[in-house]
């Protein structure tokens, strides 16, 4: 288990790595940049699940990224790449980092075990992922990061309703649910403790946590790995769009490059002398 | 009863997870088989009719290692799951083979066939159109040792009973490649999958009238065999494309544009489905009116 102090140190380094990236974007000359980047804010709000996963919970080998008996990720959550980009680089899987909008391929990048421009198509390709694993006998999991919106997606709930009929019990949705606010769509549809509730009725089991504990990710994801209910399980993440970023928590949209650059500035500012090269 | 199209394809799926381990049937159909034998029934995932699941999940599926054969009877399968096929199968170029099987009987649903020409739009994609069960082995064959995305439109349960088996010679399946099955000068018929029977009865009709008509058999939509139809059309100035597909963006466009690009000036009639009268389909019938209408437009009488 990673100490607490490591996993908030790493995600405050993948928070800065994110706002320095968005700030060489805007920096870009039009029409590849001159803006702060969409996606910013979705970006920001997952990097601790996605600390506590690769850090505490997964069973993986950046030296070795085919390890066939690696737990799999499928980063549903599109507009978050930057994010998953920047951990996989820190993590070592990675041998450069990447530009904002510069795409990861999985046959071409290690440690990306399904890339797809498509919205709402991961938890299907989990599915399938899980479904293959147990064909062959193999303990692996797989886990599938999404967000809120994909869940008003039809084939979200093929996949969830295939997913608990297959009894799916090494598959594991986070659900990345950002506070509602003006737009997101998120308050019409019940918050987190009702899209829970919808899981359950398809056979899945259910928990609601505070997406920036890592404390609380740990336990949900640890309890997910130890117990075999027969089930698949879905963590519903409640989390602060644009984590880390006031203007972007306060609006939960977009802000510009005059706010992010004193984004950076603070942020760097308390990492100082202990922010990972 | 004879064997439906359907009935020889889980045959032929068969005895390819015999030979191949990680081979996965993943059945989107409107009408599940229910009495899939080992080794396959343990390797056989059912999603129902829905069918974008069924693209991503196959993707999933080939991710951590399996060969995946996705079945499917819904005529509107890739219309409906176009979008997962733009962004996702076909950026994940895994080893998943997409078989369009003929429509069950049962079914009610959409006549008119656009798959290929959506299809089409993406350059890399391999869309192949047995002309009979064999050949649908073969390319199956193919396919699943691929590594790529695949298309294959199985042939249609009622091939005509009268018309002659088509003569492939020793030579059968070659990707990309359209086989020459009949010689003749008046005029070429160019036919995709099932119907090459149907040119073939064709030809023979139009040959005891005296008119000459070859016959190819455009065993894949994309790629197009490019030579031989340039070979074709340097001696064949007249040519009829056949198709059960619209007539928009199938096998006649495909034809259309390598003619139009080569400046051939060769004459081109299309057959095929249109939603201006969704019950016609080609048939032989249909293939010596329109040669017949096509040699009168041009003044060219039989024998002639």
């Amino acid at each position: 288990m990673t100490e607490r102090s490591n996993l908030s140190e790493w995600s405050a380094a993948i928070r800065v790595d994110l706002l320095n990236k968005a700030l060489e974007f805007s920096r870009r000359p039009a029409p590849r940049g001159g803006f702060v980047p969409g996606g910013m804010g979705a970006a920001l709000t997952v990097v601790d699940a996605l600390v506590v996963l690769y850090l505490d919970i997964l069973q993986h080998r950046p030296a070795l990224s085919a390890w066939p008996l690696r737990d799999r990720v499928v980063f549903s959550k599109v507009s978050a790449w930057p994010a998953y980009h920047s951990l996989l680089y820190r993590l070592g899987y990675l041998n450069r980092p990447r530009e904002w909008d510069e795409p990861l391929d999985m046959n071409a990048d290690p440690g990306v075990d399904f890339s797809s421009t498509g919205a709402g198509v991961g938890l299907s390709a989990a599915v399938g992922m899980a479904l293959g694993l147990r064909l062959d006998n193999k303990k692996s999991r797989v886990f599938a990061l999404m967000e809120s919106s994909e869940l008003g997606g039809g084939e979200t709930w093929e996949a969830v309703d295939r997913a608990g009929i297959e009894k799916l019990s090494r598959l594991c949705a986070v659900v990345d649910w950002p506070r509602p606010f003006a737009g997101s769509g998120a308050e019409e549809s019940g918050g987190g403790a009702a899209a829970a509730e919808k899981f359950r009725a398809f056979g899945w089991e259910s928990v609601v946590v505070d997406g920036h504990s890592h404390e609380e990710l740990s336990y949900a994801f640890s309890k997910f790995k130890k117990t075999v209910t027969g089930r698949p399980v879905v963590v519903i993440a409640q989390t602060r769009f644009g984590k880390g970023v006031a203007a972007l928590e306060r609006t939960g949209t977009t802000c510009g490059i005059d706010q992010l650059s004193a984004a950076v500035a603070e942020m760097s500012e308390s990492l100082k002398g202990s922010i990972r090269a | 009863m004879p064997d439906s199209g359907s009935d020889r394809f889980i045959r032929e799926v068969c005895v390819l997870a015999g030979r191949f381990p990680p081979l996965v049937l993943v059945q989107s159909m409107n009408h599940d088989r229910e009495d899939i034998p080992e080794p396959l029934r343990g390797r056989t995932v059912k999603v129902g009719a829905s069918s974008s699941h069924a693209i991503a999940l196959s993707c999933g599926l080939a991710s951590v290692g399996k060969i995946v054969v996705l079945a499917t009877d819904r005529p509107d399968f890739i219309g409906q799951s176009w979008n997962d096929i733009r962004h996702t199968l076909l950026q994940s170029l895994q080893n998943i083979t997409v078989v369009l099987l003929p429509p069950s009987p049962r079914s009610v649903g959409p006549v008119v066939s656009e798959s290929w020409s959506l299809l089409r739009q993406i350059p890399v994609t391999e869309i192949y159109v047995p002309a009979d069960v064999e050949e649908m082995r073969q390319a199956l064959d193919y396919c699943v040792t691929r590594h790529a995305p695949t298309f294959i439109h199985a042939p249609a349960d009622e091939i005509d009973p009268a018309a002659p088996a088509p003569a492939f010679g020793s030579a059968r399946f070659s990707p990309g490649v359209w086989p020459r099955l009949r010689d003749g000068s008046d005029l070429a018929v160019i036919t995709a999958g099932d119907l090459a029977a149907a040119a073939l009865h064709a030809a023979s009709r139009l040959a005891a009238e005296g008119i000459q008509a070859s016959v190819v058999h455009a065993s894949s939509i994309q790629p197009v065999d490019r030579s031989a139809l340039l070979a074709l059309v340097r001696k064949i100035r007249r040519v009829i494309t056949c198709e059960r597909h619209s007539v928009c963006g199938g096998l006649g466009s495909a034809v259309a544009e390598v003619l139009a690009e080569s400046g051939s000036g060769a004459k081109l009639v299309r057959l095929g489905m249109s939603d201006l009268d969704p019950a016609v389909s080609v048939s032989a019938k249909s293939i010596l009116r329109a040669a017949k209408a096509l040699l009168k437009s041009e003044g060219k009488r039989s024998g002639s």
